[in-house]
């Protein structure tokens, strides 16, 4: 039973990390429409560039931050590039899954090039484990968990309070209205992008210290995982997918407590191949965005 | 020097024929398989495991020592991944729409792969199998020699497979694969089942996968996880799309030119840095390719219309060409075309067939009457759509279904034609109650539309987007169309010439080669009615044929379906040019609020009172009669 | 004084263009109403003003400037708005969110000014929370024109306001065009049901088959037989 309820407990820090990256691709598929292939390797180069700047020196708070930065920018990049002249275009949804794979293979192998392939240790120690009630907590897991939530917060307030927040969700509902109220449309889907960036890094960096190994392939094994979350949620709901990630990260540890550790993703995989073949709606009920 | 290029050959061959197989899917059926790899490993083990001897090292479980023969091993390696890949299919392909099929298909390949790499019981794990024997048993030969007779053995069933694949290209059963996937839809409303001869394709496309695991396995004497990535499915899409999905020549080239020769090249890029390093730029240079090929030239280096698969026959009456179809000027079309009398073909439609097909669907003929609507009712949700509709049609008539918008008109039309079921009432076709077939099997009743927004199969050639409706095609299952291809030629042939007829009548003969996509508003009208009459109908359904159509054209559409009628098929259709339906129509049905207003000529119809208020609307101050509380649904 | 113009407009979708030559205006504090029979093209009309459809020749005027092919979201800005057919609230937001967003370009105290707009649509100002896809089409309808307002337009294009609403709602959502006329605002009504729009227009103008066909004073043409024979076509 205590296992049981340690693996709640590194559940609940797993659930976190997926939670915000969850978020952030519910985020960009709600005024988009499509899912982004490449976005476990933005969460790796978040996590890559948070390193470096660690390494040289910096702040660890200020050089995740930078991580964040670097990722938002080239969401917008690669949504001025490569997504937003293709969904000009009227293409078939495929091709932006294709086009989302090559930007894959471009990032993902641009890291090696910067940084080796080699893996490299990335940890924050701040303490042991601790024990919380029931469960088993590294101040590091509540680190995460309590960043998680912070921002998760500051992500709820942005939408539901504020002017530019709810054009983002007037977007997502209704583009075309959307531009008749006068929303320069493009620019929200840009600074979204940029948004979603900017908790992608943070995810990838919190991903990589729970790890504590960062390689070029770290966010990239995670992708399905959290478009897991996010179909089980709900596409297009930010606050389903929070509920996603919730019952992902749970589900993952628990069945790794039990079964090697070594199949943890496959668990995680297994789940959203069931999801998506028996409830593709999620359990919340998703805005019908994809085909 | 020359070992290295046979080298390069062997394994060029072998990533042809996975290419060729993913083009089979992907190419030519538009299925989505990121788990092709997988598919290759399943053949490289199999064929491992039944062609080794008992192992003689501990631990070693997965060698069954069957010893089979090379030949065998490597069939049966394909056979597995063929069997996996319709059990695949069958459980997901079927389901799923593409981007969810895309991430289903990447798990899965994650989760075999995992599976493989970390359970060391079943392939030894992430060490991999060794010791594979050669195809030359335990004869002495030299690498060179080994190449040599590798290469001799890849290139053969390369080329086997590339002229199977070819055989399916330029038969009815490609042509259904390529309808399948531009427009399911409209494949299906011409009598389709759709899913299998996709799972047809899938399972051959599979067993290139495990013939070319199979050849690998044999060749390299090992394999590992490490060999089979998730990432390599990736890699020959990537090659597919680039060289030219859809065709063969676009795969090989792919196969050839991506895979092989930016992997030679890179062989001699001097390492910089990190030795990983000339491999990370080489997948950078494919990611960038693919994503500008997809951006500037999404068909591929060979697009599929560069082949030529068919000969268009000079029609046998000659028709003038209209010249440059051009924005703002008269027809569109050749103007030799107005009072010529319905060809052969368009005869076909009555006579023989149309009576061949009463038979077959022997009900108690109702005599004159074709079709009877008996009080159908549709909603969608609070909106009554069809609401009590009745009447009945005539052999042989034209009748136009006219009234104000949201009658009920575009409903009933949908129930007709199949993809709606009625929620209470009766359909009566000949006397037979045909109410929830579906499209595919109102198709094969007899009954034929066209759409209110001209659907065509944009890449595909105006020549092919007609053949593809007519009925009982053989040569539409992938063995006839791979062994049997005397089977299908006549008809293919006698197909094309009725296709050639009835495009040159309607005045399209120079646009026969080219993509319907290419076809004006107007243009694609006159086809889909080509297409219509190719399938020999009954009943023809026409949802607004002159909407977005010069005048001109308009008037051709309605000689031609006058003509239609006269050779006894049954016409309904959907029009609110007046024009248009004091030219084509024998009598019109006034439909408003989901039921029949009136019927009777057009002039009578258009003077009656009530039909005049139906299209003026209702005035506030009639609003209190209890007619009106049934308009309009918000409250 | 026009302060919506539009002359020699050809604009279409794929193929043959839908509108050929048509032009039409609307004055300050009018309404014009545009009618016509099925595959007129007023809905295309209505969408090519707006610039949500290219206009391949022709020019729109708005308060004197040429609009012509200004992006949608900058001629809100300028002062046109635009009520479409379908899909014409946020239905995921809130009563009070869609005002916001109506507001979205206004600048000084939104506040003030929702209160305002709601006075006029008492039904909606009673659950300012509510969901729009809790409420009923009427309600849609009319949470949709409160929207308008609050985008405050010197001009506004209006897509078949009362398509698929009981003669009741009907009648309402014309009185609250009545009102909008009142404030001053120039409108173009598209219009399927003639008789109801025809008793609150001031100018009609009669599409068919993509041209002009009549245009005039409501009080003029209210009468004419002609009407209704191109109506029904």
């Amino acid at each position: 039973m205590s296992q049981l309820l340690q693996a709640v407990g590194f559940g609940l820090a797993t659930a976190s990390i997926v939670a915000l990256a969850a978020v952030a691709v519910s985020l960009q598929v709600s005024v988009t429409n499509f899912f982004n292939f490449a976005f476990g390797d933005f969460m790796t180069l978040g996590a890559y560039v948070a390193w470096s700047a660690n390494r040289a020196g910096v702040n660890f708070v200020l050089a995740v931050l930078l991580g964040g930065v670097a990722v938002g920018a080239l969401g917008m990049l690669a949504n001025y590039l490569v997504f937003r002249p293709f969904m000009r275009r009227g293409v078939r949804p495929v091709t932006l899954l294709i086009a989302g794979v090559g930007l894959s293979f471009v990032v993902q192998n641009a890291l090696i090039l910067i940084w080796s392939p080699s893996p490299r240790r990335f940890s924050l120690n701040l303490g042991n484990a601790m024990r919380l009630g029931p469960f088993l907590l590294t101040p590091g897991d509540l680190v995460m968990i309590g960043a998680s939530a912070a921002l998760l917060l500051l992500l709820h307030v942005m939408l539901a309070y504020t002017k530019f927040g709810k054009a983002i969700r007037a977007t997502s509902n209704n583009i075309d209205l959307a531009r008749s109220c006068g929303i320069d449309s493009d620019r929200v889907i840009s600074l979204t992008w940029f948004i979603a960036g900017l908790l992608t890094a943070l995810a990838g960096v919190g991903l990589v210290l729970q790890e504590s190994t960062l390689s070029p392939t770290s966010g990239f094994t995670e992708l399905f995982v959290i478009f897991g979350a996010v179909i089980l949620g709900g596409i297009g709901r930010p606050y389903g997918a929070m509920l996603g990630a919730l019952i992902v990260g749970l589900l993952t540890e628990i069945s790794g407590a039990y079964v090697n550790a070594a199949y943890k993703t496959s668990i995680a995989f297994a789940v959203v191949v069931v999801l998506l073949l028996f409830r593709p709606q999620g359990l919340v009920k998703a805005r019908g965005l994809i085909r | 020097m020359v070992y290295f290029l046979t080298d390069a050959l062997v394994l060029g061959c072998i990533n042809a024929i996975m290419v060729v197989g993913l083009n089979l899917q992907y190419g030519y059926s538009g299925l989505l398989n990121f788990a092709f790899y997988i598919y290759v490993a399943v053949g490289a083990y199999i064929a491992a495991v039944t062609t080794m001897g008992p192992s003689t090292v501990p631990g070693i479980t997965y060698a069954l020592g069957w010893t089979l023969p090379w030949w065998l091993g490597l069939l049966l390696g394909g056979v597995v991944a063929a069997v996996l890949g319709s059990l695949v299919f069958l459980l997901t392909v079927r389901r799923l729409r593409s981007d969810y099929l895309a991430i289903v298909t990447v798990a899965v390949a994650f989760i075999v792969w995992n599976l493989i790499d970390t359970y060391q019981p079943l392939f030894d794990g992430d060490t991999g199998l060794f010791n594979v024997p050669q195809i030359t048993g335990s004869a002495n030969i030299s690498s060179e020699g080994y190449s040599a007779i590798m290469l001799g053995l890849s290139a053969a069933l390369l080329a086997v497979f590339v002229w199977l694949s070819r055989r399916i290209f330029r038969s009815p059963f490609g042509r259904l694969l390529r309808s399948i996937r531009e427009d399911e839809e409209v494949t299906a409303a011409f009598g389709r089942v759709t899913w299998k001869p996709q799972i047809a394709v899938f399972t051959i496309g599979c067993f290139l996968a495990g013939i070319a695991g199979g050849l690998l396995i044999f060749y390299i004497s090992a394999w590992s996880p490490a060999a089979f990535l998730p990432l390599e499915s990736f890699i020959l899409l990537a090659a597919l799309i680039v060289g030219g999905s859809g065709n063969y020549w676009g795969a090989l080239l792919g196969a050839f030119v991506l895979i092989e020769a930016l992997g030679e090249i890179s062989r001699y890029v001097p390492n910089f840095g990190n030795p990983a390093n000339v491999g990370a730029l080489r997948a950078i240079v494919i990611g960038l390719v693919l994503i500008l090929m997809l951006r500037y030239r999404p068909e591929g280096i060979i697009p599929e219309r560069w082949l030529k698969w068919y000969r268009t026959k000079e029609p046998a009456s000659a028709l003038a060409d209209s010249g440059t179809p051009a924005e703002g000027h008269a027809p569109d079309v050749g103007p030799a075309a107005p009072d010529r009398p319905a060809p052969a073909a368009a005869a076909e439609v009555a006579g023989a067939v149309g009576e061949r097909r009463a038979a077959a669907v022997a009900g108690p003929s109702a005599g004159n009457v074709l079709l009877e609507i008996r009080d159908v009712v549709y909603s969608y949700g609070g909106a009554r759509g069809v609401d009590g509709c009745s009447f009945s049609i005539d052999r042989g008539t034209v009748t136009g279904l006219i009234g104000p918008n949201g009658a009920g008109k575009s409903t009933l039309v949908e129930i007709l034609s199949g993809r709606l079921t009625p929620q209470a009432g009766e359909i009566v076709l000949d006397g037979r109650s045909v109410g929830g077939r579906g499209p595919a099997g109102m198709s094969r009743l007899g009954v034929a539309r066209t759409f209110q927004t001209a659907r065509v199969l944009p890449h595909l050639p105006v020549l092919e987007n007609v053949m593809i409706a007519a009925q009982a095609q053989r040569g539409e299952g992938p063995l006839a169309a791979m062994f049997w291809q005397r089977g299908w030629q006549a008809q293919e042939a006698a197909l094309r010439e009725e296709a050639t007829e009835l495009l040159g009548w309607l005045g399209l003969t120079s646009h026969l080669d080219r993509p319907a996509g290419s076809l004006s508003g107007g243009q694609r009208r006159l086809m889909e009615i080509a297409r219509a009459l190719m399938a020999h109908p009954r009943l023809l359904l026409m949802d607004e044929p002159t909407a977005g159509v010069f005048p001109e054209t308009s008037q051709l559409i309605a000689r031609r379906v006058r003509e239609i009628a006269e050779a006894g098929v049954t016409v309904l259709l959907i029009a609110h040019n007046m024009a248009f339906l004091s030219w084509v129509a024998d009598e019109v049905v006034v439909m408003a609020e989901g039921k029949v207003l009136t019927r009777g000529p057009l002039e009578e119809a258009r003077a009656h009172k009530d039909v005049i208020a139906a299209y003026l609307g209702v005035a506030a101050g009639e609003s209190r009669g209890p007619q009106a509380s049934s308009i309009g649904g918000g409250e | 004084m026009a302060i919506l113009r539009a002359e020699g407009i050809t604009a279409g979708y794929d193929g043959p263009p839908v509108l050929d030559n048509v032009a039409v205006s609307a004055e300050q504090g009018h309404t014009t109403v545009i009618l016509g029979p099925n595959g007129a093209g007023k809905s295309t009309l209505a969408k090519a003003i707006v610039g949500l459809l290219r206009i391949r020749a022709g020019h729109v005027y708005l308060a004197g400037q040429e609009v012509t092919g200004v992006a949608p979201h900058k001629l809100v800005r300028r002062g046109l708005g635009y009520l479409p057919q379908l899909a014409n609230v946020f239905d995921e937001m809130s009563v009070q969110e869609n005002l916001e967003m109506g507001g979205y370009t206004r600048k000084g105290d939104l506040r003030a000014r929702i209160t305002q707009v709601l006075e006029l649509f008492p039904d909606l100002g009673v659950d300012r929370n509510k969901k729009a896809s809790a409420m009923s089409g009427g309600q849609q309808r009319m949470l949709a024109l409160a929207r308008l307002l609050m985008t405050e337009p010197l001009a506004a294009i209006l897509d078949e306001p009362t398509a698929g609403l009981s003669p009741l709602y009907a009648e309402r959502v014309w009185k609250q065009i009545d009102r909008i006329r009142g404030t001053g605002v120039a409108l173009l009504v598209v219009e399927q049901n003639a008789s109801l729009a025809m008793e609150h227009a001031d100018s009609v103008c009669l599409l068919a088959q993509g041209r002009n066909v009549l245009s005039g004073s409501a009080d003029e043409l209210r009468d004419r037989a002609e009407v209704a024979r191109i109506l029904v076509g």
